[in-house]
């Protein structure tokens, strides 16, 4: 009788005394007929904290498909004018302006949520106290301003 | 169980409205109060019906929703109103409590779709009505609103949550020095009353059954941050691992929920940065350069 | 029947079965150790306590204090021998817990911090913030994962005793879960099943609370001893009883009648001490039975608040500040904010006395056994002689792991020494009484709930913070009456699994007989003593017929049968027990003699 909880084990002789048990009783029969619930496909509909998560994960998926325009234009630009000129052209599409507007706004849900999370993950103590939630986001956001203003006077510069 | 003493709402309506009663007989009949509900004024009161779910295997294949005629008061609980159907109207509706305070963690439950302590939710809220009650969401329901907890004690054990001292350690007589500063690393996480609803708000329970859960795992790092033990490495192996804590996606619901302010999600979080550290350490230096 | 073989049966998942599984597990680890739980282990009535937990540390404490607050605050009535042995070793108990990882409060510096509490001369009771229950608990439960001899039976009621030639050889437990009873053949048993709260109306307690294993044991011969001793916390929330840890009063929190005045003062408690400057032993901090009666005095007088739910006095933590109260008594921000819609660092609480805690129990001597060969008890359902008339506040979650490990190791000697070895008699004599409680279900007339309400205030009323003759005698034949009723009493559900309905049901039964020793025994003590208090010309001590336990043993028909025996005595003869002012001088009187070659008990 080693596991946790008597409740699932089987009757057994062992301990000190246990030799002179006469053999094991018939286990009894469980009444036990639990009901299991399942889990929906559509859970992530269920509530607006559940949706907020679905968005976050899926905005990845839209700035994903960014990501993989941009290396599609790396590429044509590596093979040469004409299939560079050709993906430029492929950018004023109604719907590739559409999907990067789009990357744009889930971007932007993607960094604010992840921002948002994070005191969860950083927990910086001070004395015998954490740093406020605020704090920790908001350095995040200070690091973004940072990281842009480098990129962009970087740019600049050439 | 016993009668609650608690706010008991006995001076309410008739008992049965729309319902049989079982056995049991009810209260006098009183006359019946004001329905104004959600005005929860100091005198508030009226009556809700409890759409509550039941589920007894002896005779069910599936479980199906029975309606309760409740009177109450600014006080009741809806564990008030739980003991209260039970005394006057339907002596076999079961569920667990104990404490009346929040404490124990007997009873949880889905109150219109929210994992809350029955104990510490007031009908005053769900007035007028009606309030749905069920068993918590991502458990094996066992009969009515009691669902089964082994699989939470298999985890609960798998995570070594006491005290590991090693050699190089030794516990001084007769205790620990622990300033108030190292209490705090872990004294958040200690404050979990195992009620459950974390399990119930986390999808990934739902659908990785091999999860050991928001409230197993931060007991594990609950002592991983204690600083009087030393069994982070005995752990590791527990954590990182397929049902550990990767199933963890960062919902964050189970925060949201907890009645105690435990916040599990940061927990788990952490839990998978000390793994990613201890990967890299391990990476750099193999068995801490101990030459195993 | 299913059948188990254990070495050791502990019976009761909370701190007191906890400590002694770990106990009986260490003394030999192979033998088994089995714990049995109606819940599981973390639902245990432990986790409720808020404030502490008594053990005496640093150089301005003795043993020889802890000692005479002990036996002076249960009125003489404690058996010194277990007293001395009590407090000698509270102290390494709760080191103990620090090593397995007790989150106590702490000084700046890393050490054990202690806080004031009532009834006590110096502050030694330890905290973990106001959930000391709470953190002990589930220190102990996870502590005891580690051992691979202790295995758990999670939801299984327990039933009966099963007794061989007048020994105790094992137990009938129903297992909820499946839904089939079990017979676990035991070489010892420890019943550790808490008290017995539940059989008033107005109780801090769980709903698990319902004496079981005092019945149990009752029934099996062990007589119940002190029963009439029964805890007023002076401080539960009005209507629900929930308790507001005396730890608010340690810390430095006044009480107050309608009239804001701090009415202890006119009770032998004052002088009046400087709010936010608490002494040891005045005012707030009396004993419980002491303020529990002056509220009643105050009710009488008409100088107590209305509030919807019933009479109440003011608890006044507002001087304390938001920031300490958040620190030190978190949860009771939260409790009186949840409960009663009141923040404390604006206003104060209502709060009034509540049934807390049975000072009696089962009979057992220093070294936990009871009367009953092979039957071992400790906690609240046991009468160890630690308490007497009256409990100090922290003295039992101390005594829980302190005889609690003390009971473990009694148990597992027996159980390696002289088990009872299994018998086809037994099993057949496990399965009748299995029987007598299945039949229960779907039969009888009378609803259980009715019995439950009316028990609660019959006791209420005839045995409560003070007694008459005539309320109790009235008492006694309502509880006859009811014992009647439950005869007929009707279990309306069938299902085999988790049938509440049922194990309620036999909870009641329990509440019953628990209910009719407190109410005979204190029928008989004609004078007042501690929690037992009498308004009807027996309002002093008599230490010339009652410096002495009671002790009620169980008749199958008609009352339980009360006789008296000695008090065990050693080096604090008895003395006028006085609080506040007249408290110092009596102190001084009363000090204990020499100790130095008494030693320790055993």
């Amino acid at each position: 009788m080693s596991t946790s909880t008597g409740a699932r084990q089987e009757p057994t002789g062992a301990g000190r005394t246990g030799a002179r048990s006469p053999g094991r009783m018939p286990a009894a029969e469980t009444h036990r007929r639990p009901y299991r619930p399942t889990t929906k496909r559509t859970w992530f509909l269920a509530n607006r904290e559940y949706r907020a998560y679905a968005l976050r994960e899926v905005s990845s998926v839209v700035v994903g498909f960014f990501v993989f325009n941009l290396v599609v234009g790396l590429v044509c630009l590596h093979r040469g004018l004409e299939s560079w000129q050709w993906w430029v052209s492929l950018q004023t599409n109604p719907l590739n302006l559409t999907l990067t507007v789009l990357a744009v706004v889930m971007s932007l849900v993607h960094a604010t949520t992840w921002f948002q999370a994070t005191p969860k993950i950083i927990r910086i103590q001070r004395g015998t106290r954490y740093v406020a939630d605020f704090w920790v986001v908001a350095q995040h956001y200070l690091l973004l301003a940072v990281f842009a203003a480098v990129v962009y006077f970087w740019l600049g510069g050439l | 169980m016993t009668e609650s003493s608690h706010g008991h709402p006995g001076a309410g309506a008739s008992a049965a409205d729309g319902v049989q009663p079982v056995g049991a007989t009810a209260e006098q009949p009183e006359p019946r109060p004001r329905r104004d509900g959600a005005a929860a004024g100091p005198e508030a009161g009226g009556t809700i019906t409890l759409q509550v779910l039941r589920y007894r295997p002896d005779r069910e294949d599936a479980p199906y929703l029975q309606d309760f005629e409740v009177p109450w008061r600014t006080e009741t609980s809806v564990l008030d109103a739980l003991t209260w159907v039970k005394d006057n109207l339907e002596p076999s509706l079961t569920f667990r409590w104990s404490c009346r305070m929040a404490i124990c963690g007997s009873c949880g439950f889905m109150l219109n779709g929210e994992p809350k302590l029955g104990c510490e939710s007031f009908v005053r809220d769900y007035a007028p009505g009606p309030l749905r009650i069920e068993p918590l969401a991502n458990h094996a329901v066992e009969r009515d609103l009691v669902v089964d907890l082994e699989p939470f004690m298999a985890s609960l054990r798998a995570v070594q949550p006491y005290v590991i001292s090693d050699d190089r350690h030794p516990v001084p007589e007769p205790g620990n020095r622990q300033t108030p500063e190292q209490m705090v690393a872990y004294g958040q996480y200690s404050q979990c009353i195992n009620c459950m609803l974390c399990y119930a708000a986390c999808p990934q329970v739902g659908l990785a059954t091999d999860f050991l859960g928001p409230a197993a795992v931060t007991l594990a790092v609950r002592y991983n941050k204690d600083s009087r033990d030393h069994g982070a490495d005995s752990r590791l192996p527990i954590l990182d691992n397929e049902g550990g804590i990767w199933p963890c996606t960062f919902v964050g619901a189970c925060s949201t929920v907890c009645p105690k302010g435990v916040d599990p999600a940061a927990a788990i979080q952490q839990a998978k940065g000390a793994t990613a550290q201890a990967w890299a350490a391990e990476f750099i230096l193999p068995h801490r350069g101990e030459g195993r | 029947m299913q059948t188990l073989r254990t070495d050791v049966a502990i019976i009761g998942g909370g701190g007191a079965g906890l400590r002694a599984a770990m106990a009986a597990a260490d003394t030999d680890p192979q033998l088994q150790v089995l714990v049995i739980s109606k819940v599981y282990p973390m639902r245990s009535h432990t986790v409720a306590a808020e404030g502490g937990s008594a053990g005496v540390v640093g150089e301005d404490d003795s043993l020889d204090r802890h000692f005479a607050d002990t036996v002076s605050g249960g009125d003489w009535l404690c058996d010194q021998d277990v007293v001395r042995y009590f407090v000698e070793h509270a102290a390494e108990e709760m080191y103990q817990l620090e090593r397995w990882g007790c989150p106590w409060s702490r000084r700046p510096n890393g050490e054990i911090n202690v806080r004031r509490f009532g009834g006590m001369s110096q502050p030694r009771t330890w905290f973990a913030a106001d959930k000391t229950g709470f953190h002990m608990l589930h220190t102990l439960f996870q502590t005891s994962l580690k051992y691979p001899s202790i295995s758990r039976l999670d939801e299984h009621q327990a039933l009966d005793l099963v007794t061989s030639n007048g020994r105790v050889a094992g137990v009938v437990v129903y297992n909820q879960r499946d839904g089939y009873p079990v017979f676990v053949e035991a070489g010892a048993v420890v019943m550790a099943t808490g008290g017995a709260g539940r059989v008033y109306a107005q109780n801090t307690n769980g709903s698990i609370v319902t004496g079981d294993g005092m019945a149990m044991a009752y029934r099996a011969g062990a007589p119940l001893r002190d029963m009439e001793f029964v805890q007023f916390h002076p401080t539960g929330l009005p209507g629900s009883g929930i308790l507001i840890t005396e730890g608010c009063r340690g810390e430095g929190g006044v009480l107050l009648n309608k009239d804001g005045y701090r009415y202890l003062q006119d009770y032998g408690l004052g002088p009046e001490t400087p709010i936010g400057s608490p002494q040891n032993k005045y005012m707030e901090l009396g004993p419980r039975d002491r303020l529990s009666q002056a509220f009643w005095h105050e009710q009488q007088a008409g100088r107590t608040i209305s509030t919807p739910q019933g009479e109440a006095v003011h608890l006044d933590l507002r001087h304390l500040g938001r920031k300490y109260l958040e620190e030190r008594l978190p949860m009771i921000c939260h409790l009186a904010e949840q409960y009663v819609g009141i923040d404390p660092a604006r206003d104060p609480i209502p709060v009034r006395p509540a049934v807390h805690y049975m000072n009696g129990g089962i009979e057992t001597d220093v070294t936990t056994a009871t009367s009953v060969p092979g039957l071992f008890a400790v906690g609240e359902c046991a009468s160890s002689g630690l308490h007497g008339a009256n409990r100090l506040g922290s003295n039992s979650l101390a005594e829980l792991v302190v005889l609690g490990k003390v009971a473990g190791q009694q148990a597992a000697a027996l159980a390696a020494e002289d088990p009872v070895g299994a018998s086809s008699s037994l099993r057949q004599e496990a399965q009748d009484i299995a029987a007598t409680y299945l039949v229960m279900m779907g039969r009888g007339t009378e609803a259980p709930a009715r019995i439950r309400r009316e028990l609660g205030e019959a006791l209420e009323s005839g045995v409560g913070i003070f007694r008459t003759g005539d309320d109790m005698a009235a008492t006694a034949r309502t509880v006859r009456e009811l014992k009647e009723r439950y005869t007929q009493v009707q279990v309306v559900d069938t299902c085999p699994v988790y049938n509440t309905d049922w194990a309620s049901t036999i909870e009641l039964g329990a509440m019953l007989d628990v209910a009719d020793v407190i109410v005979h025994s204190a029928l008989r003590r004609q004078e007042s003593r501690g929690s037992h208090t009498r308004l009807d010309g027996f309002t002093s001590r008599d230490d010339e017929r009652f410096l002495a336990h009671t002790r009620a043993h169980f008749r199958a028909s008609g009352v339980p049968e009360i006789s008296y025996h000695p008090v065990t005595i050693t080096t604090m003869p008895p003395a006028q027990r006085a609080y506040g002012a007249a408290g110092k001088t009596a102190d001084a009187a009363a000090a204990p003699r020499n100790t130095e070659d008494q030693g320790a008990a055993q």
